[in-house]
């Protein structure tokens, strides 16, 4: 059973949140059901697909691991380099099955997800913000079902403050209704839309030729945007009616008038956290320890850093990495534009010429999704 | 301890003394960008000693000048 | 009350919802047209996982329902029973139903899921020798042509024995088990499988989930229903008015044969074992050398393919339908040439016989015919002589009821 998808799913989804909705109406805290509900939920899912065990290994080795780390007295950098290296473990192993097939058998669904979820907690940790985590509030952090399978990914101290909180009745209505629509909107989007962009626009193409690749670029892109994005208003309205927040991942990409716009608006909760935990780290690191003669470059590298990490975390096979390099590329040639042709600015904010930087920017980002697809690779 | 902090913000804005308005819009003005944030709080540490959390800050909450400097002057 | 207010707002949504979709259903049920009978001239897909078209033809009392498999496709041969009796001619319409992939236990779930609809009626049934390999259908096979919406209601049919539907519910468990086996979760049907599972051996735990899916199921089965209405309307569109019955004329026998044995004549040059000229093109030809003796190891002595043999005689039983069977021979020459001997095909023939006295299924025993020269087309399917002797068997069985 894949998580939103198939009617039998939501009609057991269904039934497992009417508990929370009645606990919600009435005023109560929502952290113990929410909890027994991603217990069950993630019981079922994984046992049909047969990684519950895999699931429940990774789920120790990422516990053991931030508890473990949350207990060292003297937390020097090398330990904390130490400890996200092992958490990275699992997902390295994962990904490396595209590269060798004997691996195959490691899949995990939502491992990618789950393991930024655990890193930023080591990063918390090691940052002092968060003291000693709590087993049960980490672990529902971890594996939190509506965003486990693909996201979006929150952070701890938020998530924290969310499930710590019992929304009074007149909130949870409010978040209620919202949660509700959001579900109905994402389904609408993510399965009816999606579906009928695949059947009946990309399924029919032919495999080769310009016209048809042209065609499949447009046609993919849109696909991919609200398949995605419907997954992920899915996602938030079921975290809605749990009385958890959890942060947007798109907000009209399309509008974008550049590519630094386009990552503000795309998958956002994955290109902020790639741009907290890697691009400003790496850049803060760099300016403090004065490694590059020009400032600047620490940019440019941290850019190209920070997008090679965004294609090997969707996968290590040439269509990943490819579309990580070439947004990496477009993201430096911009932060160039920016700086050099500082009339570009004002050029990005005129009514029309808005709409021109729009339109060119689109065409950059299908094509680089059309890498994605791995049609080209 | 004003001054200074006008006088970094400027610096990495490539303004001059005086010229930014306390509620000019840096972000949209296209005078702050992701590499100026870092940079800014690189200099706000190694001038002024402070320290702000990267991860907790908002862009809202450092768009003006008038901002960054309500913001450190709560937490100094 | 404010609470019954947010109540009232919230569910407006979900309302609408199900007004939407009552309103589509409707709509769909509306939008059939009549049936029309030559949705029965052609092995249409929606004839074999639907009802609907089954249930319609059914009702009909000059139907007759054929249930095959690949020998159904050879509309190219005239004494095919859709070609031999168009027009109604002997006044009746033959209801091709059945693909290559199609077996005893994929008629057996068919027949089972029609209610009342085929009590008393008229139905003929072929099997094919090819199926009785050991192991019986493949996973693959079973899983191209099984229709949940058949086996959602064929168990709610107080009408079939719970042991029947222990036995469907045991094969169609294993089919899906191994088709999910072979091919991942993607394309199997893990629900029904389970319901088949929980039906076929009931436990603690799958009692419980049963209990928790019941009205998912009951929904589908509607749902289902709705999508073979769809289909089998869009069928019904795309096909011809039905053409005028051409008038009722006795029909010379000794005539068709020439004439069929002629067609055959033509049609099969290339060869000297009568097999049409593109078939042995295609499958043999240069390759006949290979061919010596590759079956010298097959037999059909044992094989899962009985059992379901067995449950589709009990469901036609339980069913009230006293049905034709065909019992096709295999084509003499070729296998003594591919080293299948006669005694092991004499071995299978007895087998299949013996089952069908055992429920008292009136046979159309085809099986002496092994030598006949154009009884079947190719190496296994019915052909020009073959399909004669079916058609003057369905000219007795229509007449005998």
């Amino acid at each position: 059973m894949t998580p939103f998808e198939g009617l039998l799913f939501f009609y057991i989804m269904g039934l497992m949140l009417l508990p929370g909705v009645i606990l919600g109406l009435l005023g109560r805290p929502l952290k113990i059901y929410g909890l027994i509900f991603t217990a069950v939920m993630l019981t079922i899912v994984f046992y049909e697909n047969g990684q519950l065990l895999l699931l429940c290994g990774f789920y120790v080795w990422q516990i053991v691991l931030c508890l473990g780390f949350s207990r060292v007295k003297n937390k020097t950098k090398t330990i904390f380099r130490a400890a996200v290296v092992l958490s990275l473990l699992p997902l390295l192993a994962v990904k490396l099955s595209a590269v060798f097939p004997e691996l195959r058998l490691l899949q995990l669904l939502g491992i990618s997800y789950m393991t930024f979820r655990a890193v930023q907690v080591l990063i918390d940790i090691y940052d002092g913000r968060t003291e000693k985590p709590r087993l049960l509030e980490l672990s529902y952090f971890l594996l939190f079902f509506p965003s486990a399978a693909a996201g979006p990914i929150d952070r701890y101290r938020r998530f924290l403050g969310d499930i710590n909180r019992t929304p009074g009745k007149e909130e949870y209505c409010e978040l209620l209704r919202r949660g509700f629509w959001r579900l109905m909107t994402g389904a609408f989007s993510g399965i009816a839309v999606s579906g009928i962009i695949w059947a009946y626009w990309l399924e029919p193409l032919p495999g080769g030729g310009f016209m048809a690749g042209l065609s499949y670029m447009y046609g993919y892109t849109l696909y991919l945007y609200f398949n995605f994005a419907g997954y992920s208003s899915m996602a938030i309205g079921t975290a809605y009616i749990l009385g958890v927040r959890l942060p947007e991942n798109f907000n009209k990409p399309f509008l974008s008038a550049d590519m630094k716009d386009f990552w503000a608006r795309w998958h956002i909760s994955l290109s902020t956290w790639l741009r907290d935990y890697v691009y400003t780290r790496f850049v803060m690191g760099s300016l403090k320890a004065k490694r590059f003669k020009n400032k600047r470059t620490a940019s440019y590298i941290g850019y190209i850093i920070t997008f090679a990490a965004m294609g090997a975390w969707h996968g290590l096979s040439p269509n990943y990495l490819i579309y990580g390099a070439y947004h990496a590329l477009l993201m430096c040639v911009n932060e160039a534009l920016d700086l050099h042709y500082k009339s570009m600015r004002k050029f990005k904010q005129g009514a029309v010429s808005r709409v021109l930087m729009a339109v060119v920017t689109f065409h950059f980002v299908s094509f680089g999704l059309l890498i994605f697809s791995g049609r080209l690779v | 301890m004003q001054t200074e902090i006008t006088e970094i913000i400027c610096g990495i804005c490539g303004a001059e003394d005086g010229e930014l308005e306390p509620d000019l819009e840096l972000f949209d003005a296209g005078l702050l960008d992701s590499f100026a944030v870092v940079q800014m709080l690189v200099e706000f540490e190694g001038r002024l000693g402070i320290s702000l959390d990267i991860e907790t800050l908002r862009r809202e909450d450092i768009s003006t000048p008038a901002k960054i400097i309500g913001l450190l002057g709560g937490v100094a | 009350m404010k609470l019954l207010k947010i109540i009232a707002r919230a569910l407006v949504l979900p309302v609408l919802v199900l007004l939407t979709f009552l309103g589509v259903a409707f709509a769909i049920t509306a939008a059939v047209p009549e049936y029309k009978d030559s949705a029965g001239d052609d092995n249409y897909t929606q004839k074999i996982r639907g009802l609907y078209l089954l249930g319609q033809s059914a009702a009909k009392s000059d139907n007759i329902i054929i249930y095959g498999s690949s020998e159904l496709r050879t509309l190219e041969i005239s004494t095919n029973p859709a070609n031999f009796f168009a027009g109604k001619r002997a006044g009746f319409q033959v209801n091709l139903i059945g693909r290559g992939s199609c077996q005893s236990l994929t008629h057996a779930m068919s027949i089972a899921a029609s209610g009342d609809s085929l009590t008393g009626g008229k139905v003929v049934l072929i099997t094919s020798p090819q199926s009785y390999v050991k192991d019986g259908i493949a996973a693959d096979l079973f899983m191209a042509n099984f229709s949940a919406q058949q086996y959602l209601e064929l168990m709610a049919d107080d009408g079939l024995s719970p042991e029947i539907k222990k036995d469907i519910s045991r094969r169609a468990a294993e089919l899906l088990g191994q088709y999910k086996a072979l091919h991942g979760s993607a394309g199997a049907d893990n629900a029904v499988m389970y319901l088949a599972q929980h039906n076929a051996n009931p436990g603690a735990i799958s009692t419980l989930r049963n209990a928790v899916t019941a009205p998912y199921y009951s929904f589908m089965r509607y749902a289902y229903g709705l999508k073979d209405k769809a289909a089998s309307g869009r069928l019904l569109e795309s096909l011809r008015e039905a053409e005028e019955s051409a008038p009722l004329r006795e029909i010379d026998w000794a005539r068709e044969e020439s004439a069929a044995i002629e067609e055959a004549r033509l049609m099969t040059g290339n060869n000297d074992f009568g097999i049409l000229d593109d078939y042995y093109t295609t499958y043999i030809g240069t390759r006949l050398g290979r061919q010596k003796d590759k079956d010298a190891g097959l037999d059909y002595s044992v094989s899962k393919e009985y059992g379901d043999l067995r449950i589709l005689f009990e469901v036609c039983r339980q069913k009230g339908i006293e049905p034709l069977f065909v019992h096709v021979p295999l084509h003499g020459q070729w296998s003594d040439y591919t080293g299948f001997t006669a005694q092991r095909r004499q071995a299978y023939y007895e087998n299949v016989k013996k089952i069908a006295e055992e429920y008292a299924i009136e046979i159309l025993d085809l099986t002496g015919y092994e030598y006949e020269q154009y009884f079947l087309c190719d190496i296994m399917h019915l052909g020009w002589k073959g399909w004669l002797e079916v058609d003057k068997a369905l000219v007795g069985f229509y007449n005998s009821r």
